[in-house]
């Protein structure tokens, strides 16, 4: 391929990347977001750089399966997203957090000092990094240029060559400065520049997959062929176990470090949390983002091993091998793909790491120094946005003309996957902060700068220096025998600390001295009342209502003077919308106040956070206020009183629903006192209505008597016969009365002993036969020889018997009808059923008839043929025995009246138990 | 509010389950060079353990997200003594 043709090729998909990033940008300006689930997942994958894109099959070749703990890791912590990223997601939000250093600084009291250290660690963590991508993609331009076979020119050092990255690296600068710092936004998101990477991440997995296809089915007959083959080659099926990966400490280092770096490194922190414009993206991207990380490292294992067949002698660098392969077999345009698709990873990196470090150095560095000079009077000039913007540019250039320096002097003698590592290491340092500053109120600013500033020395000392040293800018018997020769100081193995690799050494020296220096100094620490207002913010970010720490300052600021500063740094137009939004929410009208109050305050505080950092913001709000910043016991006042609050309203809560709970139980209970009410009313109109009528017939014939002195004796006797009659059954319906008093009261007096049942159903039988002997009334009897003896008052038992039975002669009433008496042993109770041919009872009507004063077709107005308290009675007194009364019957069946009773034996059997 | 401490206990659960399952010593068992339908085995176990990762990961993401802020239905021993 000529130099043209892929330069043209080059040139021409970046042009096409400018105009997607313009077309996203448009867009957004119109208010119809390009940003979906998918795109917000696409844009994540900026992780994998050219680094996944070459050096994985270049790590794989030489050592197995060691490249997949980068992308397992991630992954794993995307299963934690629950706690962990929904909740950076929702501090970004809330906070306005503009990058990782603006982040780290926030959460510690948005202290300037800690931004600034956060953003030189990652400056001097990623320039590495950067300068790694702009490697492979010249490294890979000359690969296209002279395929393997031909002779290998210096990839750098040749004038047409150092053209090609220089050309792309201004390319690059020329992207991030037109979409990432286009104007200054007070959400600091970019669309534009969003949608061209969730493009190119579109872009490197397709060729990835078009290589992993092409190497399984072109080169050989499947993947089973290629493992087959492989296998056959010792050295080569070495790669397929885990001798090859070296020590399982370095695969648990690996996937440590890729664990921080998900989070940690400054471009992811920038797609995930800053540039998410909805929450609810992130529930869709923590599956597919894992989802995309498998599918392109699948084919990772198999090209590199087919690499290693087709190449044997080991003349080909195995990190081009993606473009070596389709090269070897002369499809120039497959490898112009793949081609592509480093570029598009390597590509995406640089212009969203050179966009959040520009925005650290400029929001995070540079601005707190230039608000503090007093000289500068920055806090009293005009726009400011331009002059935002103009030092963005210039970092994004300075940040890129370095990587480039770099790659030039220093990039030759590592390999891709070591320089990403060592910049792995370094973002690993920002962990212990950003989670204990999670989840841990009792973390301090002091103790985060020292851990990070420890862990970041430790690392300068165990991985940089001896990385300088590596190549030749350090003497190497810096590395070999330690700084002056002292042994015990050897970067590679601290105090004699030997048998770890490199990184798995360094990570332990320098997360040794971060936790320990974080926790240490923390808890000896006496934080300031920023730093525990916002360590409450950030730790309780989901219990917290927004502002809830609004009454920092107890100066007074006018509104005038906080919206001229806020429009100086976000421009007029936006801060006119912002005001008036704020107004809208608040029902304030802007014009009729002049003094703005606490919470209008950390609005415009948290506007101006989102253009120039947290700690800047603080300061130039400090600078419009008048009055003094809230002292220390104060502001505790205030956090405790916003936690009393908001426990008071848990109690409260907690007591309305007990509340509620207990008026539920009382208007339950106040229906069953009302039905009692009635119940006890009908109760007594009954009683009244029972007892009226002998007592009405006693009174008339009474009267008749007195009346008719002069009545013939026949008459006199049938009328006193009556009387006489009728007060006998107003007797036994008093008596019943009071039985159901007493047993209702439980006073009932029971005179409980052994009852032969045969012989208590005997007496029964012959105290009703006369009943049945004057109606003509049948009457079966089946009672079995011998019955196993009850416990029971024998009396009572005989009046539930002569009940049943009364009831069967009354309702059985005609002559034709039959009454059947059974007793038997069922289940080892005794049951006793009455069963009559007469109308039957409705099955509505089964438990009524049981209620006082109720029979069987209702209403008091039916001709009464008992007192009605009869069976209510035998039931209160078969349940005293412990046994059940119950009826089964059909309208028109007749009615069979069933009481079972225990048996004596079983009852002692059970009281013994 | 009732989902949302089982999200959490779940996600703890299923991150410790990769953890073990995706590091040595476990990882040692499947990394001794043997294959399964011509396939190593290892590469076979390290991308099944990652499918049925992501797997998970999606089966945490199903429920509805609940309104309002989290471990706001906490409400300790102290609040019933009101």
């Amino acid at each position: 391929m000529t130099y043209w043709v892929i330069l043209l090729v080059a040139v021409g998909y970046l042009s096409l990347l400018f105009a997607i990033a313009y077309w996203g940008d448009k867009q957004a300006d119109r208010g119809r977001s390009l940003i979906t689930p998918w795109v917000y997942t696409l844009s994540i994958a900026v992780y994998c750089t050219s680094w996944t894109f070459y050096g994985s099959v270049g790590r794989a070749a030489n050592s197995g399966v060691d490249f997949l703990p980068i992308y397992l890791g991630p992954t794993l912590v995307f299963v934690l997203w629950f706690f962990l990223l929904r909740k950076i997601v929702r501090i970004g939000k809330t906070e306005r957090i503009t990058s990782i250093a603006d982040f780290v600084s926030a959460r510690y009291g948005k202290s300037t000092l800690t931004s600034g250290v956060v953003t030189v660690i990652a400056v001097v963590a990623i320039l590495p990094y950067i300068s790694l991508q702009l490697k492979a993609v010249s490294a890979s331009f000359t690969v296209l240029l002279h395929p393997p076979g031909g002779p290998a020119p210096d990839a750098l050092h040749g004038p047409l060559l150092q053209d090609t990255a220089f050309l792309v690296t201004g390319m690059m600068a020329v992207f991030a400065i037109l979409f990432g710092t286009r104007h200054i936004d007070a959400s600091e998101h970019h669309q534009g520049m969003v949608v061209a990477v969730a493009f190119e991440s579109l872009v490197k997995l397709v060729a990835f997959l078009a290589v992993g296809i092409f190497v399984g089915f072109w080169l050989f007959d499947g993947f089973g062929d290629l493992f087959a083959r492989a296998s056959a080659v010792p050295e080569i099926a070495r790669l397929m176990t885990l001798d090859a990966i070296g020590s399982p400490a370095q695969w648990v280092t690996l996937m440590m470090l890729s664990m921080t770096a998900i989070i940690c490194l400054p471009r992811q922190f920038q797609v995930m949390v800053v540039e998410n414009v909805n929450e609810g993206h992130l529930r869709k991207a923590v599956w597919l983002f894992p989802l995309y990380l498998f599918a392109i490292n699948l084919f990772v294992l198999p090209i590199a091993l087919a690499g290693r067949l087709i190449f044997p002698e080991g003349d080909v660098n195995p990190d081009t091998f993606v473009l070596a392969l389709p090269l070897a077999e002369g499809l120039q345009t497959l490898a112009l793909l793949v081609f592509i698709g480093g570029l598009s990873a390597a590509t995406a990196m640089v212009i969203v790491e050179s966009i959040a470090l520009s925005t650290m150095v400029c929001n995070d560095l540079v601005m707190p120094v230039l608000l503090r000079l007093p000289w500068l009077k920055l806090t009293q000039r005009g726009d400011l946005t331009r002059l935002l913007l103009g030092i963005r540019r210039g970092a994004i250039l300075g940040i890129l003309a370095l990587a480039y320096v770099y790659v030039r002097y220093i990039g030759e003698s590592y390999t891709l996957v070591t320089i990403g590592l060592v910049s792995f290491a370094a973002a690993a340092q920002f962990a212990p902060a950003i989670v204990g500053g999670l989840f841990w109120k009792g973390g301090t600013r002091n103790g985060a700068l020292t851990g990070l500033i420890l862990g970041f020395l430790v690392w300068v000392y165990t991985l940089l220096l001896p990385s300088f040293a590596q190549s030749g800018w350090l003497p190497l018997s810096f590395v070999e025998d330690g700084p002056f020769g002292v042994a015990l100081l050897k970067p590679y193995a601290l105090f004699g600390l030997v048998g770890l690799d490199d990184l798995t050494h360094a990570l332990f020296w320098s997360m040794s001295v971060n936790v320990l220096g974080y926790l240490l100094v923390s808890s000896f620490d006496r934080p300031s009342a920023i730093e525990r207002v916002q360590a409450a913010q950030f730790v309780e970010v989901f219990e917290r209502a927004e502002g809830a720490g609004s009454a920092l300052w107890r100066g007074t600021a006018t509104v005038s003077d906080l919206y001229n500063l806020v429009s100086r740094f976000v421009g007029s137009e936006q801060a006119d919308r912002a005001f008036a939004a704020h107004a809208r929410h608040r029902n304030l009208t802007l014009d009729r106040i002049a003094l703005a109050d606490a919470q209008m305050v950390a609005f415009a505080e948290r506007l101006l956070a989102g253009a120039i950092g947290a700690a800047s913001a603080r300061v130039m709000v400090g600078s419009v206020m008048k009055g003094e910043v809230v002292g220390l016991d104060e502001v505790m006042q205030i956090l405790d009183e916003t936690s009393h609050v908001i426990e008071y309203s848990r109690q409260l809560e907690q007591k309305s629903r007990e509340l509620e709970a207990i008026t539920a139980e009382l208007r339950a209970a106040n229906e069953r006192l009302k039905e009692l009410d009635r119940l006890k009313d009908d109760f007594m109109a009954n009683v009244s209505h029972e007892l009226r009528t002998p007592l009405t017939s006693i009174r008339s014939f009474s009267e008749l008597l007195v009346d008719n002195p002069a009545l013939e004796l026949e008459q006199r006797e049938r009328f006193l016969g009556i009387i006489v009659k009728e007060s006998e059954r107003l007797t036994r319906l008093i008596n019943l009365i009071l039985d159901l008093a007493k047993m209702e009261a439980g006073r009932m007096e029971w005179s409980m002993a052994e009852v032969d049942p045969r012989a208590a159903i005997e007496d029964a039988l012959a105290a009703t036969s006369g009943l049945f002997e004057e109606k003509g009334l049948a009457l079966d009897v089946r009672l079995p020889e011998d019955l196993p003896p009850v416990w029971a008052d024998r009396d009572r038992l005989i009046q539930v018997l002569v009940n049943l039975l009364s009831n069967a002669v009354k309702f059985a009433g005609e002559p034709d009808d039959r009454v059947t008496f059974t007793a038997s042993l069922v289940n080892g109770r005794l049951r006793v059923s009455v069963r009559d041919t007469g109308p039957g009872i409705a099955p509505a009507d089964h438990e009524h008839i049981f209620e006082r004063f109720l029979q069987a077709g209702g209403s008091l107005a039916d001709k009464p043929r008992g007192t009605g308290l009869g069976l209510p009675i035998s039931r209160q007194i078969v349940e005293r025995f412990g046994g059940r009364l119950w009826v089964e019957s059909k309208l028109g069946a007749g009615a069979n009246f069933i009481f079972d009773l225990p048996l004596l034996q079983r009852q002692a059997a059970e009281a013994a138990r | 509010m009732a989902d949302f401490p089982r999200i959490r206990e779940r996600s703890v659960a299923f991150f410790l389950l990769g953890v073990i399952l995706l590091n040595p010593p476990l990882l040692s068992l499947f990394g001794l060079g043997q294959s399964l339908g011509g396939i190593p085995l290892l590469y076979l176990w390290l991308f099944g353990v990652w499918a049925l990762l992501i797997a998970l990961i999606g089966l945490t993401t199903r429920e509805p997200p609940p309104h309002g802020g989290e471990g706001g239905g906490e409400v300790g021993g102290e609040g019933r003594r009101l």
